[in-house]
């Protein structure tokens, strides 16, 4: 009985931890992983290749809190009749059509919901922080992922670094 | 000195054997260091506990060890100076242009390296007669093992912050950085790690390799098999506790499916050593360690992959920059060829229709809207002013509310001007 006992005792503890792992990696797949979108926007495409400028399609960024997505007529000024042909595309004319918005999936999500953190793009961007500093080289993405951890030590590294504000207020509301 | 004006940037080409290189160079690397690391380890703790209990095994041991391992110049700089120089070569030329200063780092990692591995080969010497060089012994294999840790230290630290770009433009030097919890988890790992395939490669380099070293006494083998049978398998058992705690606190920028796959699969593979070392350790079938080492060896390459995985995953833009980098520089240089040779002086006429159709057909046709206004509405007021058309090309502005804005497509002056040329000539035959 001991001959199979300790075996199987080996086996059981090395399988247990990948049983770890694959809890993990599931945690990893449901919650953190970059999300599905509803169409693969390719940003090296238009940013990349095309060279458009975040504020192109990103047109909130330096007016107020949140950068926003674009509205679909700024996709339809260019895919009323440019790569119509192209699956991804078809799917955005679709949603034109039906009068639908598009469900994007948000990105940037790690701020805790009782962080009370109030992030604004607005003094970001107009103090000159480039969108590569927190949002990474977007030019080289197809959909967008998160590059940066975005916890406080992120930005107070930052702030501290570029002498901006680091108390309490600026951040917590 | 910066360090990092030593790197050219890298071609495609480089880029792809870079990333290979990597892995390659680490499963000879890592696995040398960790020996180097384990064999003093163990033969330092072994002549301690042999002088304090005055047991002959114990301090032949430590002497039969060190002179097996730490011995050999050749080793020394082809299995670890080299390695460590070729992947400071092939991750600066990765992180090529980042505020990651991975030359300055892995130079001091070297430095470490190569001094505990130089006061291994002392140990080596003063292992000879153990007996009467003990002090000398326990100094060198001391220090070797202290260097050696700070070199293992230093490496697992800057590849670690490979896996956070946000701190690159903010760490000037990467020792605050080793007091980090990832690096702390993983530098745990490596001294587990380095004891438990020291053991395996005790076990097979004295009862498997070219069948077993005959000269190994009865009760040194048999103090072999026990002693670091036991210590491999127990080892081997505590690795997977590691491995799962670094992908917890791991940045999540870094993971991927396949970090995860590799890593079980490092876990399965290490189940197979534990139960061989169990067989060999119950049933004395030493001649397992055969397969025990060449396994343990197989699951190194898999937990090396999952690092490469995590790493390829943090900096996927950065290698894609440097290769669409490397992609324009090169059509820069045929242009430069092909100008000095004499075919090609500036723009052309087949450069710019080349241009046109990559960049502008998305948008423009001659004698339709598409998204932009049709050419042969716009070109009639650039007719004899080339120079205007190229400068709107460069640096385009709305002027018609009723198209969308063209982009600036980050044409260079050559191109913009040849693109000029070309769509006045079409228009000029068009117009006739």
């Amino acid at each position: 009985m001991k001959d199979k006992l300790i075996p199987l005792a080996i086996i059981g503890h090395f399988v247990s931890f990948v049983a770890i792992v694959v809890l993990l990696a599931w945690y990893w797949q449901n919650y953190l992983a970059k999300p599905e979108q509803p169409i693969q926007f390719p940003h090296n495409v238009h940013a990349g290749n095309l060279n458009l400028d975040c504020q192109f399609c990103h047109q909130y960024a330096d007016k107020g809190r949140f950068a926003t997505v674009p509205a679909m007529k700024i996709c339809m000024d260019c895919h009323q009749t440019t790569a119509t042909d192209r699956p991804e595309v078809q799917k955005l004319i679709k949603y034109w059509e039906n009068k639908e918005p598009i469900p994007w999936v948000k990105v940037h999500t790690r701020f805790r919901k009782n962080s009370n953190v109030g992030f604004r793009h607005k003094p970001h961007i107009r103090a000159g922080v480039d969108c590569a500093v927190c949002h990474g080289q977007v030019e080289m993405m197809t959909t967008a992922r998160m590059t940066r951890t975005m916890d406080m030590g992120f930005c107070v590294q930052c702030h501290r670094a570029n002498q901006a504000p680091t108390d309490c207020w600026t951040c917590h509301q | 000195m910066n360090l990092e004006s030593l790197i050219a940037q890298p071609r495609a080409d480089h880029l792809v054997i870079a990333e290979y290189l990597t892995v390659i160079i680490s499963l000879i690397f890592i696995p040398y260091l960790a020996i180097q690391f384990g064999s003093l380890l163990y033969a330092f703790t072994l002549n301690l506990r042999g002088k304090a209990n005055n047991i002959e095994t114990d301090i032949k041991a430590s002497q039969d060890i060190v002179r097996y391992f730490n011995g050999s110049w050749t080793q020394i700089i082809l299995l670890g100076v080299l390695p460590l120089i070729v992947l400071t070569i092939a991750y600066a030329q990765m992180l090529y242009g980042t505020e990651m200063q991975v030359a300055k780092f892995f130079l001091n990692t070297t430095i470490f390296t190569f001094l505990g591995l130089f006061f291994a080969y002392l140990s080596y010497r003063s292992a000879a007669d153990i007996e009467a060089n003990e002090k000398s012994f326990r100094i060198a294999a001391g220090l070797a093992q202290t260097f050696l840790f700070l070199g293992a230290w230093g490496y697992i630290g800057t590849t670690s912050l490979i896996l956070l770009p946000e701190k690159w433009p903010y760490v000037h030097t990467v020792i605050p950085f080793l007091f980090s919890a990832t690096v702390f988890v993983r530098l745990i790992f490596f001294v587990f790690y380095a004891a438990a395939i020291t053991a395996v490669a005790i076990l097979f380099f004295n009862f498997a390799w070219s069948g077993g070293r005959e000269e190994l006494d009865e009760k040194l083998a048999d103090f072999y098999r026990r002693f670091f049978g036991g210590n491999a398998l127990g080892l081997s058992m505590a690795l997977p506790i590691f491995v799962a705690w670094d992908l917890y606190i791991m940045p999540r920028i870094a993971k991927s499916a396949a970090v995860f796959n590799a890593a079980i699969a490092f876990i399965l593979v290490l189940m197979l050593v534990a139960l061989l070392l169990y067989y060999l350790i119950k049933n004395k079938q030493v001649k397992l360690s055969a397969s025990a080492f060449p396994l343990f060896l197989v699951a190194t390459l898999f937990f090396l992959l999952s690092h490469y995985y995590a790493q390829g995953t943090a900096i996927q833009e950065q290698l894609q920059f440097l290769f669409v980098k490397a992609q324009e520089i090169e059509q820069q240089v045929q242009m430069q060829r092909e100008a000095a040779q004499g075919e090609v002086a500036g723009p052309t006429l087949a450069m710019g229709e080349q241009v046109y159709q990559k960049r502008c057909v998305a948008c423009h046709q001659f004698d339709k809207r598409v998204v932009g206004p049709p050419h042969m509405e716009i070109l009639p007021k650039y007719v004899g002013k080339q120079e205007e058309l190229v400068k709107f090309i460069l640096n385009p502005t709305r002027v018609n509310p009723d198209y969308p804005p063209m982009p600036n497509l980050g044409l260079s002056k050559t191109e913009a001007e040849a693109v000029a040329m070309y769509l006045l000539e079409e228009y000029q035959k068009r117009t006739q």
